[in-house]
């Protein structure tokens, strides 16, 4: 007589025959069924047959669970033995799965970033912090959830193999990927960030410091970066007010020191009399009407130079507070926490294309601040900036922002940022209408690009829009598996693309299931396009139509040459059916945006984490293919292989094409030698280069680095130009106290500014007239 | 191209070596600093930038690695 039996954990329990009544009558419901007693009678023979079997063993889980299989075939009971084999396969899945995010938890809980990779799963997050480390608690849990009880099974399987890869599964139930804020219509009679109500501001510093909260509220409704499209425009209005209150408070003292008068009465009483403000241009007639009031109090020729003194103090003042205020901007977008301070706020600023005084002012500060650094000369990593380039506004020499273009190209030669975005490209210059700065093509800083509207053609904008989900395509993958069959592998291609489209498509439904009052800045202060129409009980599917689903890809290179041995920088016929491949997506793509007016795009995935994983998988799979599978990472989107020796000039003219297929978004960089700064003239080239060739976004890479101990930057092999230490080295004070950067009540801590740097900065900037 | 090697080694804790209590009094300063601190390199992923190298994911630390130079050729020349 059977005791007791073994559970799967070791344990030993008493044996209860009802509880294999009870797993049968299940699975005997489930197919229809509802008799108990025959279930009990079953349960009766496998305990019978244990006997017989198991004598003196005391019988485990799995044994018994076989003999119960066994039991019901040979009774004839077919379906309730498959519904019980499911059931069974289920369970194990379940198990397996906790298993396994037990172990995740494990590593997360006892390995630092250092030695585990997960953590480092994406650069801008902290894995060793308190609050990273439950992010990742968090992400990979429900990770795990839906796999087992949310995704379609096909579209988890597929992930799971590396088939297809589903971006911020994270957050499948939860948002949607990034979003444009218009923050000059958001200023606009203030707002509330859901903690608290913030006026309008009133000055540029409450303007630089308002942006940075809109950034950080946004990033905390959405699982991506936030973008800002029209930063000139719109903190431009900003300077205004800051010199236009400036100017009052000058004219109030000039009139006091040169008239004994009450100035600031005067200036009262003046600005309620006159409809027009100062201006920083001086163009539009107030001096003249605010000069025939003062007359009222003081000579004509004295109240001249009373204005005159103010003018010019309003402008030194009003160029320092900007300065200071996009500087402000810099430090605390590098600083300021978001997702419960596991990072800072994944940032974008786009700008460049303001000509007016006020835009000009607000670019110039910012590179100025940028050039400059963070507080120990550090260069910043946020927010990306992004300077937009346009043929007759600041492309050509005679264009009015030519010198700001100019300013960027030195500023990104020392501190990588700006990267350019290129409007005049046909697929970009389609949108433009010259005074809507709402229609020129701004980009998310990793690239994204959201501008066409097939739900809405009357707003083919920028603004208040962004990616709702995306999920890339494995397509080396793909071309390993057609072993160099092109029908077959274009094939195989479509019928990947279906599931990314049905499975983009579900995950769509659950968005759209989703409130106002889930996103209390995002919806609740109308930043998405149309949310303030929708109150906080309405579902957010109608206006979530303004957004794009996009599908992306990694590996074109690997693709081709697994295809036919060469990729694109070998060879013409490999960049021709590069752009087939790519065309062929795209087409697909447009095929589905005009079935359902939903914006599905082709998207150059950034791929941080991907670049790594689907390699890994393919690697397991198929073995190290040379120029495959044989490194440990599948290069970017389009881009040529990173270790092809090529020039600059034919990687940009071989991947700009690329870019007027990839409409969810693209990026196109080189690496370029030495130090850029010493040549200025070869880096605008480039930017031109890339203009000229039809690249819609592109930037320059090269080397920055910096020595924490003397503060040097710049580029550092093995030893530091400056103080001729090695990584890792000491070096004497003696030595840095010749040098000039030896700062003894910091003792040069490990985290020096750069006295020579700081020596040639211009300490007010006030070049600007 | 440019040697990369030393990307490879990790940026340590900041750590000072203060042998000399009255560095005033000193005719010469012989107090070494900087030991155990690495470079900082800040590259571009994938189009924002990082803090520094040791934040990115082993497949991502590799490509850069592998990176090279684009040279400039008279092509440039518009």
């Amino acid at each position: 007589m059977i005791q007791t039996i073994i559970k799967r954990d070791g344990r030993c329990v008493l044996f209860d025959r009802e509880k294999i009544t009870d797993a049968i009558f299940k699975a005997a419901k489930a197919q229809g069924g509802s008799d108990r007693e025959t279930a009990g009678e079953l349960a009766r023979q496998v305990e019978a047959l244990l006997e017989n079997q198991e004598k003196d063993n005391t019988p485990t889980v799995e044994g018994i669970q076989d003999i119960v299989e066994k039991v019901l075939v040979e009774n004839g009971h077919a379906r309730t033995a498959k519904e019980y084999i499911l059931y069974r396969a289920q369970r194990t899945r379940v198990r397996d799965m906790n298993t396994r995010l037990m172990k995740t938890f494990e590593e997360l809980t006892y390995q630092s970033a250092f030695e585990n990779d997960v953590k480092r799963e994406n650069a801008n997050i902290d894995g060793d912090t308190a609050m990273g480390t439950m992010l990742k608690y968090g992400s990979e849990g429900a990770k795990q959830f839906y796999h087992m009880f949310v995704l379609n099974p096909e579209h988890s399987k597929a992930h799971l193999s590396g088939d297809i890869h589903i971006h911020d599964l994270d957050f499948l139930t939860l948002t949607t990927t990034c979003c444009q804020i218009d923050i000059d219509k958001l200023f606009e009679g203030g707002f509330c960030t859901g903690h608290g109500f913030l006026r309008e501001p009133n000055d540029v510093r409450s303007y630089s410091a308002l942006a940075c909260i809109a950034i950080q509220s946004n990033q905390n409704d959405q699982h991506g970066g936030q973008s800002i499209p029209n930063f000139d425009y719109a903190m431009g209005k900003g300077v205004a007010k800051t010199y236009r209150k400036r100017y009052r408070s000058n004219l109030a003292k000039a009139l006091f020191l040169m008239g004994g008068l009450d100035g600031e009465q005067i200036v009262k009483s003046i600005s309620k009399q006159l409809k027009l403000n100062p201006v920083l241009a001086a163009n539009n007639g107030y001096e003249a009407q605010e000069l025939l009031l003062l007359e009222a109090y003081l000579p004509r020729e004295k109240a001249r130079q009373a204005q005159a003194f103010a003018v010019k103090e309003a402008k030194r003042e009003t160029a320092k507070d900007t300065y200071q205020a996009m500087e402000a901007l810099i430090h605390n977008l590098n600083t300021m926490h978001s997702r419960a301070g596991a990072q800072i706020p994944f940032s974008s600023i786009n700008y460049g294309t303001d000509t007016s005084p006020e835009g000009r002012l607000i670019v110039q500060s910012l590179l100025e601040a940028t050039e400059s650094g963070l507080g120990n000369g550090e260069t910043p990593i946020f927010p990306i900036q992004i300077f937009k380039v346009k043929e007759g506004v600041n492309y050509n020499p005679e264009d009015p922002n030519y010198d700001l273009f100019q300013f960027a190209c030195r500023c990104s030669a020392k501190r990588l940022f700006p990267n350019f975005s290129f409007l005049d490209a046909p697929y970009n210059l389609q949108y433009y209408k010259p005074g809507h700065p709402e229609t020129e093509i701004a980009y998310m800083g990793c690239r994204t690009r959201v501008i066409g509207n097939a739900y809405d053609t009357s707003r083919q904008i920028v603004y208040g829009r962004g990616n709702l989900s995306f999920t890339s395509v494995n397509l080396p993958r793909i071309a390993i598996q057609s072993k160099g069959n092109l029908d077959l592998f274009f094939e195989k291609l479509d019928r990947e693309m279906e599931l990314v489209i049905a499975q983009l498509n579900e995950r769509f439904e659950i968005q759209s299931k989703k409130k106002v009052r889930n996103f209390p800045f995002l919806m609740g202060q109308g930043i998405w396009l149309d949310s303030n129409r929708l109150g906080p009980d309405d579902e957010i599917g109608e206006v979530l139509k303004h957004g794009t689903l996009s599908m992306g890809f990694i590996g074109l290179a690997e693709c081709l040459k697994a295809l036919i041995g060469v990729h694109h920088g070998e060879s013409e016929e490999a960049q021709a059916l590069g752009l087939k491949i790519i065309g062929h997506m795209r087409d697909r793509m447009d095929k589905e945006t005009q079935a359902t007016r939903l914006n599905y795009s082709l998207l150059a995935t950034p791929a941080e984490g991907l670049s790594g994983r689907f390699v890994r998988l393919d690697k397991k799979k198929y073995g190290a293919i040379p120029g495959v599978t044989d490194r440990e990472y599948y290069t970017n989107s389009f881009h040529i292989p990173v270790y092809f020796p090529i020039s600059a000039a034919a990687k940009i003219r071989l991947e700009a094409p690329y870019h007027a297929l990839t409409n969810g978004g693209h990026i196109t960089y080189i690496e370029l030698d030495g130090d850029p700064l010493k040549n200025l003239d070869a880096f605008e080239r480039v930017v031109r280069y890339m203009k000229e060739c039809g690249v819609g976004y592109g930037s320059i890479n090269h080397p920055v680095d910096r020595d924490p101990v003397c503060g040097y930057t710049g580029i550092i092999d093995e030893v530091c130009p400056r103080c001729g230490r090695r990584e890792g080295e000491p070096v004497s004070v003696e030595r840095l106290k010749q040098l000039g950067c030896w700062n003894e009540s910091l003792a040069n801590c490990g985290y020096c500014g750069d006295p020579y740097e700081e020596r040639d900065r211009n300490g007010s900037p006030n070049s600007y007239t | 191209m440019i040697s990369m090697n030393n990307t490879k080694t990790t940026v340590m804790e900041p750590q000072v070596t203060l042998t000399m209590p009255m560095p005033h009094m000193m005719p010469k300063d012989d107090r070494m600093v900087g030991e155990g601190v690495g470079f900082e390199r800040i590259r571009r992923i994938t189009g924002y930038l990082v803090g520094t190298l040791d934040r990115f994911n082993d497949a991502k630390r590799a490509e850069v690695e592998d990176r090279i130079k684009h040279p400039l050729s008279r092509r440039v020349e518009l």
